[in-house]
């Protein structure tokens, strides 16, 4: 192996090992889960710099010197795992919640405002921007529709409109701004909880991972 | 503990993370693992008994060295008064202990 491929596994192993910490520092607030990141990833450029050899196993022990991410998250006072496991549910509670019954959004903003994974502002759109969407969804259908059956303007009799008098094209824009306002919100939540799995999933291939797992490499010495 | 243990540390002259966590690490039993400095650092920070300054390196980038405030030698001191009383009564219980 030369030492150029060493060197790229050693960057590897600290930037899977940053992306754990990261994982785990989820429900920290951000700005000093930053700047804890920030100080670790220093910590461990200033270890290497320190190294003879920079290779993957003196990575590794360095890393073990810093230690277990979980135990960092915990002195930083990250809320365990066990309060994000409605998590999934949320987004779809509240895009379909308001529809098919008003309990289901209640749940699903309950389920947001209780898990650490969303920031306070996500949680706040969520709960209030979706559900303004919905409603400009709402008014801008029945505009839409009255404005297409011809009502607006010099309205004949039988188009009881009620004061939604809105051009085709305005009433359109306000239904397809109301469908995004409704959507985008819980949606974005989502996306940020798939990224959070995502580094969970990225471990690096220690033997702990389980019995069945089996590594070839120097180290596959087996028994 | 392991606070006023950076604390102390810090009386001798600022220090950055690095050499804290070494310092720590070395002595064992103080810190779980080099990492947690860092969230301790954060609170201490945070709580205002030491503050933080960039400084150039000879070797690197610049450094973030971390300075006891004054908030931070009083807390310091009450804590080492504490200590040495809490020290004195656990001595004297397991000292009575071992002569029976």
């Amino acid at each position: 192996m030369t030492s150029r491929q060493s060197t790229r596994e050693a960057d590897n192993l600290v930037r899977r090992y940053l992306a754990q910490l990261n994982a785990a520092l989820q429900g920290v607030d951000a700005s000093r889960r930053e700047e804890i990141l920030a100080e670790v990833h220093e910590h461990i450029e200033q270890g290497r710099d320190g190294l003879d050899t920079d290779d993957a196993a003196d990575v590794r022990t360095l890393l073990d010197r810093v230690g277990d991410p979980a135990a960092i998250a915990a002195e930083a006072g990250a809320p365990s795992q066990d309060s994000r496991r409605w998590d999934a549910w949320a987004p779809w509670l509240i895009i379909f919640g308001p529809v098919a019954s008003g309990l289901g959004w209640i749940a699903g903003i309950l389920i947001l405002w209780a898990s650490p994974t969303w920031s306070r502002r996500d949680k706040l759109t969520a709960t209030i921007v979706s559900p303004a969407g919905l409603v400009a969804l709402f008014f801008g259908l029945v505009a839409a529709l009255s404005a297409a059956a011809g009502c607006p303007g010099h309205a004949p009799a039988g188009c009881t409109t009620r004061g939604v008098t809105l051009p085709l094209g305005v009433a359109i824009l306000l239904a397809v701004a109301g469908l995004a306002a409704h959507l985008l919100p819980p949606i974005h939540p989502m996306r940020t909880r798939r990224q959070q799995r995502f580094t969970f999933t990225d471990q690096p291939d220690e033997p702990s991972t389980g019995p069945a797992r089996r590594k070839p490499g120097p180290l596959g010495a087996n028994a | 503990m392991a606070e006023q243990c950076v604390l102390a540390l810090l009386t001798t002259g600022e220090k950055y993370g690095f050499e804290l966590a070494r310092e720590l690490g070395e002595r064992g039993q103080i810190i779980a693992s080099e990492g947690t400095l860092y969230p301790l650092l954060a609170r201490l920070r945070r709580n205002g008994l030491v503050e933080t300054s960039w400084r150039e390196s000879t070797s690197g980038p610049p450094r973030r060295y971390y300075r006891l405030t004054g908030d931070g030698e009083l807390a310091l001191a009450s804590f080492r008064k504490q200590w040495r009383v809490f020290r004195d009564a656990v001595d004297e219980i397991l000292s009575e202990g071992s002569q029976e």
